[in-house]
């Protein structure tokens, strides 16, 4: 059991609060967030024949279809992390989207999303969650 | 026990504000602006009554963890937790950490105990042992209180000429702020013995519009840096999953600031941090919900140890749970410091008291005397999966009339490592110690 001495002060010996000190701990939450993806699709332009991505510019024009280029749209989110270069293969995607999706377009480079989700904790609601 | 007043500090809201305590005026329909914390009147205890409500609450609290262990083998059900939510809880439990023989290891809880201020048992009304609060105006404000009325010279006017075998000085039951550095000094060398380094972040939920869940971290996370950690805000809303390398991460941040080398960078050139050690005002109940927004729960089930410190760890559940109540009535019936409570129904009792498992500061809380419902508090909180509640004997709370009306006072009294390290008392007009009450400082007389 635990041993109180009865001549012990009860009260802390020395409490101080630096309301600065407390604003100036790592606030890390500031960087943009660049790498979640923010849409449901990615949009790209992908040649039938040989399954490779091309410059977005091939999928713009009227005579798009005929030539074989055709919008290609890549799902986002838990699965994919990569998406493909100018040049590259691409399989997995659709041509279509459901109604109500969004799409974004990706640079020639492609990109890399690493892959990180968020916003799967702290939604139940009203805060003050003490008691 | 006795209830002194006094006359207000001179800008003693100033000087509240300054020790973190931001939040204390709220709005109460058809009365107006409430203010929380009550700078005129104090609690005061003597020595004796102070040692005898410390050993209460240390029993009370070994009892809770023989409690816990018969929550965990399901006797009272899942306990309104989700099914994850409850295996999550008891493997926690179970987990002994091999080198030291010490399971999971917990920080600090805060017991609700009604005393009757003449030596009494006191009666335990509830334990909130996941995410207390009323932290700021315990461990501070009220000893930044007690250093104003010393220096004023009005404590030792009170005590002049009365005969005295102690010091003459006059005390305050309040060494939490000192119990809480010490903790985490323990916690820090546990972490860095076992390879999880010195990072702590510190989370909580940006919903809260009050200012108090963020004052509360934030000041529990610079007690935390003063025992040697080094800290770092997140918000709960901000924690990601890295799908690829199945670990939990915090907001991508500058390379020069990763506290483990060899962190994958990302396109923007920055690193995402590991999450090893997190501290949360954020209850478990919600994190395993598994509802949409507090998904990322069954994670934590999926990869075992994959957050390796929660503080407070997950077996808290089953001590923010009011079936605690009925689990302690039922290993230790008729035990001084208890009520009786029960899951099914108010078997047999006139006066008894309706509460949602989940609930706090109040809510939800029904009151029946002789038949008839006399408060019937709206429900805030998340119900139990099963609407569960606990039926507890009604236990009238003492009162300390002031100048300006009844006081019914509520001792927080609060465990730091499995001892009991000080008291906050909220005092209320009427028998429920809700939103509304006021937080009044404690003395030790001398």
């Amino acid at each position: 059991m635990p041993q109180h001495s009865a001549t012990r002060r009860r009260a802390s010996t020395a409490v101080s609060v630096g309301v600065t000190a407390v604003l100036a701990t790592t606030l890390a939450g500031c960087a943009n967030d660049d790498s979640t993806p923010k849409a449901d699709y990615a949009k790209i332009c992908r040649e039938e024949s040989t399954q490779l991505r091309v410059e977005d510019e091939k999928c713009n024009g009227s005579g798009g279809h005929g030539h074989g280029y055709v919008p290609y749209f890549l799902l986002l989110g838990a699965g994919r992390t990569t998406i493909p270069a100018v040049g590259t293969k691409t399989m997995g995607g659709t041509t279509t989207i459901p109604a109500g999706k969004s799409s974004t377009s990706v640079d020639r480079k492609g990109k890399t999303f690493s892959g990180t989700s968020r916003g799967g904790f702290g939604g139940s609601g009203k805060g003050g969650f003490g008691g | 026990m006795k209830r002194l007043e006094f006359t207000a500090r001179p800008g003693w809201r100033e000087r509240i504000n300054a020790s973190g305590l931001i939040y204390s005026e709220s709005h109460k329909p058809g009365v107006g602006a409430v203010e929380y914390w009550n700078d005129a009147a104090a609690y005061v205890f003597t020595l004796a009554e102070v040692e005898a409500l410390e050993a209460q609450t240390e029993e009370l609290h070994r009892m809770c963890l023989e409690a816990a262990a018969y929550m965990a083998t399901g006797a009272l059900g899942t306990l309104g937790l989700s099914e994850g939510g409850f295996e999550l809880a008891k493997r926690s439990w179970q987990e002994y950490d091999g080198a030291t023989g010490a399971r999971e290891q917990d920080v600090y809880a805060r017991f609700d105990l009604a005393y009757a201020g003449d030596g009494s048992p006191a009666k335990m009304l509830e334990y909130n042992g996941d995410t207390p609060t009323g932290l700021i105006e315990a461990a501070i404000t009220q000893w930044d209180w007690l250093q104003d009325r010393t220096a004023s010279g009005e404590l030792a006017r009170l005590s002049a000429g009365k005969l005295s075998t102690g010091s003459g000085v006059w005390d305050q039951w309040n060494g939490i702020y000192d119990a809480l550095i010490a903790r985490w000094e323990t916690q820090l060398a546990a972490s860095v013995a076992a390879g999880t380094g010195t990072r702590l972040f510190y989370g909580y939920s940006a919903q809260d519009s009050s200012g108090e869940d963020w004052n509360t971290v934030a000041v529990m996370a610079e007690m935390a840096q003063k025992a040697g950690w080094r800290t770092t805000s997140i918000e709960m809303e901000q924690l990601g999953w890295d799908f690829g390398a199945h670990e939990f991460v915090g907001q991508p941040e500058n390379p020069m600031y990763a506290d483990e080398p060899f962190r994958p960078i990302l396109a923007d050139g920055t690193v995402q941090p590991r999450i090893r050690n997190i501290f949360k005002l954020y209850p478990w109940e919600d994190i395993m919900s598994g509802e949409q927004g507090d998904h990322f729960g069954q994670l934590l089930l999926d990869y075992p140890g994959v957050i390796p410190h929660w503080i407070e760890p997950p077996w808290k559940m089953f001590l923010s749970n009011k079936l605690l109540l009925v689990a302690l009535w039922h290993l230790f019936p008729n035990h001084p410091n208890l009520l009786p409570a029960y899951a099914d129904g108010p078997h047999g009792m006139s006066d008894y008291v309706i509460k949602p498992v989940f609930g706090r500061e109040g809510d939800g809380i029904k009151i029946v005397r002789g038949g008839t419902t006399q408060a019937n508090g709206e429900e805030y909180r998340r119900a139990g999966r099963g609407n569960e509640r606990v039926f507890q004997q009604y236990h009238e709370l003492p009162n300390f009339p002031g100048s300006a009306g009844p006081n019914h006072p509520v001792l927080g009294s609060w465990v730091v490592n499995q001892e009991a390290f000080g008291v906050g008392i909220r005092e209320s007009d009427g028998p429920i110690t809700d939103y509304f009450c006021r937080f009044a400082p404690n003395l030790i007389e001398p």
